[in-house]
């Protein structure tokens, strides 16, 4: 595996007993660390009932690459577990005053923090272990500790910030963000021979559309699509200028403020605008945490606003006829990789597929699909960290190169931007020649305008 | 009867018991101050025992499809708790390993009930330990090996787990044996329970392999708070225990929750 890009990081100095500190306020749920309350009981309740039946790395994307016990998400979990024991149980204490040992294997913190790095928090594990340990949560855990000691991948941690500090990853100004806008409705002219515009900062409109930055400055095929829909519909619909981003980074750095506020973003985004419905578009992190942590009495209380993803919304169409779309635009074998954070994470199985069998002439399921599928290779993150492609090409998305090449299809439709990306890599790196799509671009193909 | 023999027989009970249900209490008072769904399963009565840890529930958020009604959740928790669906789905050689242990035990523990009943069932009952016993080695070996010859499994076990299952293993075996050598009668069963619980060490005739037994079961005792069999009794009160074949619990990750009030303001 590469080592982690180091060039535009300095060593950082990491003062001694942070780990300890933090466990401890950890397990006393201070309130400097009340978001994640309830992984305490998680650390332990894993720490005491994990049978060590290794039933997790028969199914880790991660072992399945390279079954090596660095890879085993036991082993894994082991160095965040063991310093939550060292700090906060009576034993782990009392062992440790007698037997005092380093807080990181070799005593080496960036070791650490590139093994948290390592998972990629798919939630597959949870699926099948017996007693439901999810290990997505402990190297969650893992990484805000990381986080704290300043060893967040750069390009992570860029992102976290450029989202904190503007609201989006790429820290797009709001002219970047117009003009590729401009773009785009250019294209859909060019495309259809029509006027579709899409609304900016339309006060009082229907619906808020959020989607990943990325659809609209790298794939804009997705937001073409979604516009289209739109348009057919004859929806009353807006984007912000401000917040065009729904992404979430600080989910997947174990920074919860940031997650927190980087969430903040896109509720005021769409209260100001007094949207009744909040449409989501295709980042599995970011829906999950809105999903989750805006429902009522959490984050934000009551909203005046409703909030679903754009499968659910385009899937609802569907079903009610008030899409028409014609398959026969899409007449490649076509089939669909399931997002963690999408399907695992929110349970959006079914509305992908709903969609993709309407817009897509031959359709069929890549093996292990649905709750329990193989992760892309990218999850939690990775996708974003060219420093460790030769790990996500060659371990973490083995298993997804294998299935893709079984499946006939010649293209993989996908529901999450960071998967497509993971994707598109694994397919040119083990020379397959697929086409990797997001879900509403085979909307944006399909759909018939009258 | 050698001095080793008497305090295994005679004293060690004294330690091995009260010591294995304090230590169990103490964790699953620690278990208990975290919150966890399985309370979700008590009644919502005023001044229940759900009452009382009402301020560790949070709302909880089932992602998954299908009915999660109150009846559901029991079926769930029946077929999760007592056939291991979810392992049975998964890895089927696993399941007939883990299931037969615990039925095994289970059988080992019924077979014991016969202290308190009348001596015309004592047949069945050594009957029943037979079956156990025999089951519970057979499994016990099993997955003792498995533990050896798996590198997935190998890499994650430590002399602890090693240790663990090597008692339990004995546990097993001895009382298997126990019965093979024509068992204790229930008898002499009520006149060694009784002499320890009026601590007058009524001595008994049983034969040598008995009192292996009672080692190993005392030694279980003693391992069990700090091992990973543990499970027993963690998994009642895992966040995930619910985790059957169609369903993994669908808890939010580690169920985030708000910041403290004034915490709200971004800095």
């Amino acid at each position: 595996m590469e080592k982690p890009d180091k060039t535009v990081r300095e060593k950082k100095y990491i003062p001694s007993g942070l780990a300890g500190t933090y466990m401890r306020r950890i397990a006393e749920s201070d309130p400097f660390v009340r978001e994640i309350q309830d992984e305490p009981s998680a650390l332990r309740l894993y720490m005491d009932t994990c049978t060590k039946c290794g039933v997790c790395a028969q199914e880790c994307p991660v072992y399945y690459g390279q079954p090596d016990k660095r890879m085993h998400p036991v082993e894994r979990s082991r160095q965040v577990l063991r310093l939550y024991k060292k700090y906060t149980t009576f034993w782990g204490r009392f062992w440790n005053a007698i037997f005092p040992k380093p807080d990181f294997e070799d005593n080496n913190a960036e070791l650490f923090a590139e093994r948290m790095y390592e998972c990629l928090t798919c939630r597959r594990c949870a699926a099948f272990c017996p007693v439901g340990i999810d290990h997505s949560v402990i190297s969650r855990v893992g990484r805000s500790l990381v986080d704290l000691m300043g060893l967040t991948p750069p390009s992570l941690a860029q992102g976290t910030h450029n989202s904190f500090e503007t609201g989006n990853l790429e820290g797009a100004s709001a002219e970047a963000f117009l003009d590729a806008i401009q773009f785009i409705e250019e294209e859909l002219k060019e495309e259809t021979g029509r006027d579709i515009s899409i609304p900016l900062d339309r006060e009082g409109a229907e619906i808020f559309f959020l989607p990943p930055s990325g659809d609209v400055l790298v794939y804009a095929e997705n937001l073409m699509g979604m516009a289209k829909i739109f348009h057919a519909i004859g929806a009353d619909w807006t984007m912000s200028s401000r917040a065009f981003d729904g992404s979430n980074f600080g989910f997947t750095t174990g920074n919860n403020f940031s997650m927190k506020y980087e969430n903040k973003h896109y509720i005021d985004a769409c209260e100001k605008l007094g949207c009744k419905l909040m449409v989501m578009g295709e980042c599995g992190h970011a829906y999950r945490v809105m999903k989750f942590m805006a429902s009522e009495g959490r984050w934000w209380g009551a909203l005046p606003f409703e909030i679903t993803s754009g499968f659910e919304y385009t899937a609802q169409l569907i079903r009610t006829g008030k899409l028409k779309l014609d398959p026969g635009k899409n007449p490649d074998v076509v089939t669909y990789h399931d997002a963690c954070q999408f399907a695992a994470g929110c349970g959006i199985v079914e509305e992908p597929r709903e969609i993709l069998k309407a817009a897509c002439a031959d359709y069929r399921e890549m093996p292990d699909g649905g709750y329990t599928q193989w992760c892309c290779g990218g999850g939690g993150g990775l996708s974003a960290l060219r420093s460790v492609r030769a790990f996500r090409m060659e371990v973490s998305g083995k298993k997804k190169a294998e299935q893709m090449r079984e499946t006939d299809a010649k293209i993989v439709s996908t529901s999450c931007l960071q998967c497509r990306t993971q994707l598109k890599e694994i397919a040119r790196h083990h020379k397959m020649p697929l086409k990797i799509t997001g879900v509403h671009e085979m909307i944006n193909n399909a759909i018939v305008l009258e | 009867m050698n001095g080793f023999e008497f305090f295994v027989l005679y004293r060690l009970p004294y330690l091995a018991v009260p010591f294995y249900l304090i230590m169990l209490s103490v964790r699953i008072w620690v278990w208990m101050r975290f919150y966890n769904p399985a309370l979700k399963l008590l009644p919502r009565a005023r001044g229940s025992v759900y009452g009382v840890w009402k301020q560790q529930y949070r709302p909880t958020i089932h992602i998954f499809p299908g009915s999660r009604s109150q009846s559901t959740e029991w079926k769930r928790a029946i077929k999760g708790l007592v056939f291991f669906a979810g392992l049975y789905k998964r890895d089927k050689i696993l399941w007939l390993g883990s299931w037969s242990l615990h039925l095994g035990l289970l059988l080992i523990i019924v077979a014991h009930v016969r202290v308190i009943l009348p001596p015309d069932l004592d047949p069945i009952c050594l009957y029943i330990a037979l079956i156990g016993s025999g089951l519970m080695t057979v499994s016990g070996s099993y997955l003792l090996l498995r533990r050896i010859i798996v590198q997935r499994v190998r890499e994650i076990t430590d002399f602890r787990d090693y240790l663990a299952e090597i008692i339990l293993l004995s546990f097993s075996a001895t009382a298997f044996l126990v019965v093979l050598d024509g068992g204790v009668s229930s008898e002499t069963l009520r006149h060694y329970v009784s002499g320890l619980s009026t601590g007058t060490a009524a001595v008994i005739e049983v034969p040598h392999i008995f009192f292996w037994h009672m080692l190993a079961a005392q030694l279980l005792l003693i391992a069990i708070p700090f091992s990973h069999l543990l499970h027993l009794g963690g998994i009642f009160l895992s966040r995930e225990f619910l985790g059957t074949s169609d369903t993994f619990a669908g808890e939010f990750g580690s169920g985030f929750s708000g910041l403290e009030d004034g915490q709200d303001e971004k800095p």
